[in-house]
C-alpha cells in the first residue's frame, strides 16, 4: 500500500468510527501528510479540514493543531487555512477557543516571518495579513472574557505579540527555540504592505493594554500569576520595557486585589518574588536593584539570597533604552519629563556630564515629594488619623504577609516608604507624578480626605495608607476610574472589606456628661446677654431661653432664675417671658389630665 | 464532562510516602496519574532522625527494600517502611524525579510548600514552548502514613472534582475555596506554561 493509499483508508476509518480511535487515526494521518510525505498534504487538506465540525471536542481541537503544523511545514497554506482557524477561534466550545488562541499565538509570528521575506506581496497574501491583524485585534479584545481560562490564554497570546512586534537588542535574553523567532528589528522599514510604525504602536499599545489589565481590582489570582511570568518574560527578552516591568510589579506589590483569599495572596507573593528574581538576575536589572531588592526583602527574601541572585556589576552603564526606543508616532515618556522640568523650576545641578539625564517616572516624581515631608510629626499625625479607620483585629490575611519594619527610621527606609505611598497615590491620580498640569494649584483637602477615606475602608489585601494630605500643593485630578483600592463589588470574598461605620467610632455620653454640656451652653447664651442686644435679637434669646428652660428638666431653671435674680431690673423681659411660659406649660398639663381623667 | 481525562501529576519530596498513596488511590478511581519526588536523594528514615538511608533515585524499591530487610528486617517492619515499600514496587519499580520528567500534564499537585516551591523553579526554567497551561496545586500534608491517608483521599476528591467540572479553568478558583473551607487546610495555587 503506498502512502497515499494508507491515508485514504485511514480517512475512511476515520469517518465512521467514534471519539477516541478516530483521534489516533487522524494522528496517525497527520504524521504521514506531513511529516513522512509532504507532497499528500495538499492533497487531503480538505479532507482533514473538514473535520472541524466534528461533535467531538477534541477532534476540533486536533484539526487547529493540524492546522498548525500544515501552515508551519507549508506557509502557503496560510492563504488557505486561516479562515477556518478564524472560524474555530469563534468555536462554542472554550477549550476549543483557547487552543485556537494558542495556535495564533505561534501562527502570528509565522506568518509575519512569511510575508515580510519579499518586500511586495500578493493581494491574496495581503487579505491573509488582514485577517491575521482582526484576529489579534479579536484575541486582545478577549482579555475582557467572561471565562478565566480564555483571559489566561489571551494574557500569554499578548505577551508573545509584545515580544514579536518589538526590536530584539543586544540585552535581550532569547530562549534557544526563540532564536530563529521574527521581532520588530528584522522587519523592512520599506515594505510595500505591512507598516513597521503602525506594528511598533501595536506593541506598544498591546503593553499599554496588558498593564492595565493587571491593575484590574478584580483580577484573578490565576490571571494575575500568569501576567506576572508575562511581564518577567518580556523584561528579559526586551530590556526596554523593564522600566514598565518594575513599576507594575512594584504596584502591584503596594495594591494586591483586594478579592483575593489569604491562600491566593500567598501564592501570587510567591510568585512575584520567583519572577522579581528572574528579572533581577538580568544584567540590564543594574539600575533598577534598589527597587527589586526592598520588593524582595519586603517579600520575606533574606539579603543574602537577593545578593547570591544579583548579576556582578560588569560597567557602569548608561540609560539607554528609553531614550532610544522613541520609535513611532507617540512618545510616552515625554510629557512627564516636561512635567518635571516645570515642577522643579530651579534646576536643582548641572546635569552629570557622564550620566544621561534620568526620565523620571510619576512615581519617582510623587516619591520625591513625599520624601522630605515625611518628618516624625507628620508620620504620627499619618498614624494616628488613619488608626480610626483600621478594624479592630488583625485580618489573617494582613498578618500572614505582614513583615516588621527592620531599619525603621532609616533614610532608606522612608525613602522606601514614600515609594510605597508614591506608588498608591499615582495609582489613584493624585500627587505631583500623577497631573498633568504644570502649575500646582491650592490642595483641595475635602475631596482628598474623601478619596483617602474611601481608600482606606479595604482590609482584605496587603495595602499601605494613602496620606490624608497635609502638604499644599498637590494637584486634584479626576480620579481614574479604576482606582485600585477604592472598589466595592465581587462575588465569593464574603466580609473580606470593612467600610468605615461612623456608629463603630463613637459612644453615647453618660447622664451627667449631658446634664454639664447642656448647663454650660444655656450658661454661654446667658452670658451673651450684651452681644445680642446688639444685634437685635434679644426677643429671641429670651424666647428660647424660657422655652428651653420650661420644656427640659435640670439645673438650667436654677441658673436662670440666678441670673435673672442678679439684676432684676434689666432682666425683667426674660422673667416675665419665663412666667408666661410655665403658665403656658402648667395650663397645658392640667388640661390633659382633665381630659384624662374624663 | 471535560474533554478529555486529566493527566495529573502528585510530587512530594521522596516519592515514597505520600505520593505513592495518592498515585495508589488515584489509579485506582481511574485517573491517568504519575507521581514523582523533588529531592536530589531518596530519603527513608533511618535508625535514628539524623541518620536517614539515602539512595539514589536510579535504585528501585526491590533494591531497597532488600537492603532494608539486611539492614535491620523488625525495625523496619515495625514502622512500616517495608510495607510501603512494598507497596511502591506493585505500583512502579523505582522513584522518579519530577525535573527529569518532560511529560505534560494539566495537573501537578505537591504535598509540601518546599517541594511546591521547587515544581515551580523548575517549571519556570523550562523554554516554553506550547504555552500549554498546567495548574499546580499545594496541599500541605505531614509525612507519616496516617496523614499521607488522609491527604490521599483529600487529592482524590480534588481531582475528582476538578474531572467533573465542564470548565477545568474557569471553575478551579472557587472548588479550591470550597475545599479550603471544608478541609480547613490552605492550598497554594498557580498556573504556569510549558
Amino acid at each position: 500500500m503506498t502512502t497515499s493509499e494508507k491515508v485514504v483508508d485511514l480517512l475512511n476509518q476515520a469517518a465512521l468510527i467514534p471519539t477516541d480511535e478516530k483521534l489516533a487515526v487522524l494522528k496517525q494521518v497527520q504524521e504521514l501528510i506531513i511529516n513522512k510525505d509532504p507532497s499528500l498534504l495538499d492533497n487531503f487538506l480538505d479532507e482533514m479540514i473538514a473535520f472541524q465540525t466534528d461533535k467531538s471536542i477534541e477532534v476540533r481541537k486536533f484539526v487547529i493543531g493540524f492546522i498548525e503544523e500544515a501552515c508551519k511545514r507549508d506557509n502557503e497554506l496560510l492563504l488557505r487555512l486561516i479562515a477556518n482557524l478564524n472560524m474555530l477561534l469563534k468555536d462554542e466550545s472554550v477549550n476549543v477557543v483557547k487552543k485556537a488562541i494558542l495556535t495564533l499565538t505561534q501562527l502570528y509570528r509565522v506568518t509575519l516571518q512569511w510575508l515580510v521575506r519579499p518586500k511586495a506581496v500578493s493581494d491574496m497574501q495581503e487579505a491573509c495579513w488582514d485577517l491575521v491583524t482582526q484576529m489579534k485585534g479579536d484575541v486582545l479584545a478577549s482579555l475582557d472574557s467572561e471565562n478565566d481560562g480564555v483571559r489566561t490564554h489571551a494574557i500569554k497570546f499578548t505577551e508573545s505579540l509584545i515580544i514579536t512586534l518589538s526590536p530584539r537588542t543586544s540585552d535581550s535574553d532569547i530562549p534557544k527555540r526563540q532564536e530563529g523567532d521574527i521581532s520588530l528589528d528584522k522587519v523592512p522599514k520599506d515594505h510595500s504592505y505591512i507598516r513597521y510604525d503602525v506594528l511598533c504602536e501595536e506593541g506598544k499599545s498591546a503593553l499599554e493594554k496588558l498593564l492595565k489589565f493587571m491593575v484590574h481590582p478584580a483580577i484573578s489570582s490565576i490571571n494575575l500569576t500568569t501576567a506576572l511570568g508575562s511581564l518577567a518574560t518580556i523584561a528579559r527578552q526586551r530590556p526596554m520595557f523593564m522600566s514598565e516591568v518594575v513599576q507594575a510589579y512594584e504596584t502591584l506589590h503596594a495594591n494586591l486585589p483586594p478579592t483575593l483569599a489569604k491562600s491566593q495572596v500567598s501564592s501570587v507573593r510567591k510568585n512575584l518574588k520567583l519572577h522579581l528574581v528572574a528579572v533581577l538576575k538580568h544584567p540590564c536589572s543594574l539600575e533598577f536593584q534598589g527597587q527589586i531588592s526592598t520588593l524582595l526583602l519586603d517579600l520575606g527574601m533574606p539579603q543574602s539570597e537577593i545578593t547570591r541572585s544579583t548579576p556582578a556589576v560588569r560597567e557602569q552603564r548608561k540609560r539607554p533604552r528609553h531614550e532610544q526606543y522613541t520609535e513611532g508616532k507617540k512618545v510616552k515618556m515625554d510629557p512627564i519629563e516636561d512635567d518635571e522640568d516645570k515642577e522643579e523650576p530651579a534646576p536643582l545641578t548641572a546635569p552629570k556630564p557622564a550620566a544621561v539625564p534620568v526620565a523620571q517616572s510619576a512615581i519617582d516624581l510623587t516619591a520625591e515629594f513625599l520624601h522630605p515631608l515625611l518628618n516624625p510629626e507628620n508620620v504620627a499625625n499619618l498614624v494616628l488619623i488613619s488608626m480610626v479607620y483600621l478594624p479592630d483585629v488583625m485580618p489573617a490575611s494582613f498578618q500572614a504577609t505582614y513583615t516588621p519594619v527592620e531599619s525603621a527610621g532609616t533614610d532608606a527606609q522612608i525613602k522606601h516608604l514614600a515609594r510605597l505611598m508614591a506608588t498608591q497615590m499615582t495609582a489613584a491620580g493624585i500627587g505631583p507624578g500623577g497631573s498633568q498640569r504644570p502649575a500646582p494649584s491650592d490642595a483641595q483637602n475635602e475631596v482628598l480626605i474623601l478619596m483617602v477615606g474611601q481608600a482606606i475602608s479595604v482590609v482584605g489585601g496587603y495595602t499601605e495608607k494613602v496620606p490624608a494630605v497635609e502638604a499644599p500643593a498637590t494637584v486634584k485630578r479626576l480620579p481614574e476610574p479604576i482606582v485600585p483600592t477604592a472598589q466595592t463589588k465581587m462575588t465569593g470574598a464574603s466580609g473580606r472589606k470593612k467600610v468605615f461605620r461612623l456608629s463603630d467610632v463613637i459612644q453615647p455620653f453618660s447622664d451627667t456628661q449631658i446634664e454639664k454640656l447642656t448647663s454650660r451652653a444655656v450658661k454661654r447664651i446667658l452670658h451673651s446677654e450684651k452681644a445680642i442686644a446688639q444685634s437685635g435679637m434679644s426677643h429671641v434669646r429670651v424666647k428660647l431661653l424660657s422655652r428651653l428652660v420650661t420644656q427640659f428638666e435640670g439645673m438650667m431653671k436654677e441658673d436662670v432664675l440666678e441670673f435673672i435674680l442678679d439684676d432684676i431690673r434689666t432682666r425683667s423681659d426674660l422673667a416675665f417671658s419665663l412666667l408666661y411660659q410655665e403658665y403656658n406649660a402648667y395650663l397645658s398639663s392640667s388640661r390633659n389630665w382633665c381630659w384624662r381623667t374624663r | 464532562m471535560p474533554s478529555h481525562p486529566l493527566r495529573v501529576a502528585v510530587v512530594c519530596s521522596s516519592n515514597q510516602n505520600r505520593s505513592m498513596e495518592a498515585h495508589n488511590i488515584l489509579s485506582k478511581r481511574g485517573f491517568a496519574v504519575r507521581s514523582f519526588g523533588t529531592g536530589s536523594h531518596v530519603k527513608l528514615p533511618g535508625p535514628a532522625p539524623d541518620k536517614p538511608n539515602v539512595y539514589d533515585f536510579k535504585t528501585t524499591y526491590e533494591q531497597m527494600y532488600n537492603d532494608l530487610v539486611r539492614k535491620d528486617k523488625e525495625l523496619y517492619t515495625q514502622n512500616g517502611i517495608l510495607h510501603m515499600l512494598d507497596r511502591n514496587k506493585r505500583i512502579k519499580s523505582k522513584p522518579e524525579r519530577f525535573q527529569n520528567c518532560k511529560d505534560k500534564f494539566d495537573l501537578v499537585i505537591t504535598c509540601e510548600e518546599r517541594v511546591y516551591d521547587q515544581v515551580l523553579e523548575d517549571l519556570s526554567s523550562r523554554e516554553q514552548e506550547t504555552l500549554q497551561p498546567v495548574h499546580v496545586i499545594n496541599v500541605d500534608i505531614q509525612d507519616n502514613h496516617e496523614e499521607a491517608t488522609l491527604g490521599a483521599f483529600l487529592i482524590c476528591e480534588l481531582c475528582q472534582c476538578i474531572q467533573h467540572t465542564d470548565d477545568m479553568e474557569n471553575e478551579i478558583d472557587e472548588l479550591l475555596q470550597e475545599f479550603e473551607d471544608k478541609s480547613n487546610r490552605p492550598f497554594l495555587h498557580t498556573v504556569c506554561f510549558y
